[in-house]
């Protein structure tokens, strides 16, 4: 049984009136939508246990190919509030440790999340490549334990 | 001789543009693009020769913590 150990990544928030500068860690992988031969680009998702699926801005669906409101659409709620996300099928491909993985789901694409421009990787699709996987906060990293 | 010039980071190479998408190399190490929207970020980017570049966001001061 291997493990892969990865370490989390920083999000730099820049300050505002009420809060100064912050920096957020998170478990964060570059990410790849592949659909109908698309020319590659990547883009980071954060790992999610909360989400039920795979959630991506609408804007990277659009540029990766996929005419995203013509996915069938489902009404969602959230700790952000409610929010209608467009499902399509779609191969993901995440790099871990510099090795791609990759597969497939079908993920929602979000209005909303245009703003964040990062994606979920939720429980349906990410979590079943692998047995387990852990989130150690105090040391900010995460491992995978492969089937 | 080892370079005295230390290698940024993402977050040190996106800092500058807050609330914009940032294209970068496949490798991470430059900024290839800089633009306001996913499309045209990712169209000026390959125009540069840049085949796979990696999208990021630079975040701006609204972005307080990222909850959905």
């Amino acid at each position: 049984m291997s493990y892969i150990t990865v370490p989390y990544q920083k999000i730099q928030i820049p300050p505002r009136d009420d809060s100064p500068a912050k920096t957020i860690h998170a478990p964060i992988l570059k990410t790849s939508l592949l659909y109908k031969n698309n020319e590659r680009f990547y883009f980071d998702s954060i790992i999610d246990s909360g989400a039920d699926f795979c959630v991506f801005p609408a804007d990277l669906g659009k540029a990766a190919g996929l005419d995203v409101y013509e996915g069938k659409n489902v009404l969602t709620f959230g700790v952000g509030g409610k929010e209608t996300l467009y499902f399509h099928k779609v191969t993901v491909e995440v790099i871990i440790k510099d090795e791609p993985w990759k597969f497939e789901c079908r993920a929602g694409f979000s209005t909303k999340m245009n703003a964040k421009g990062i994606g979920f990787l939720g429980r349906d699709g990410f979590f079943d490549l692998f047995q387990e996987v852990t989130f150690n906060q105090s040391v900010k990293m995460f491992r995978l334990k492969e089937f | 001789m080892r370079s005295q010039l230390k290698e940024k980071s993402v977050g040190q190479l996106i800092k500058p543009f807050p609330g914009q998408w940032v294209a970068l190399s496949a490798d991470d190490r430059r900024v290839v693009s800089v633009a306001k929207s996913v499309q045209a970020v990712l169209n000026k980017a390959r125009r540069k020769g840049e085949s796979c570049p990696h999208l990021v966001k630079s975040q701006d001061s609204s972005s307080a913590a990222f909850i959905f």
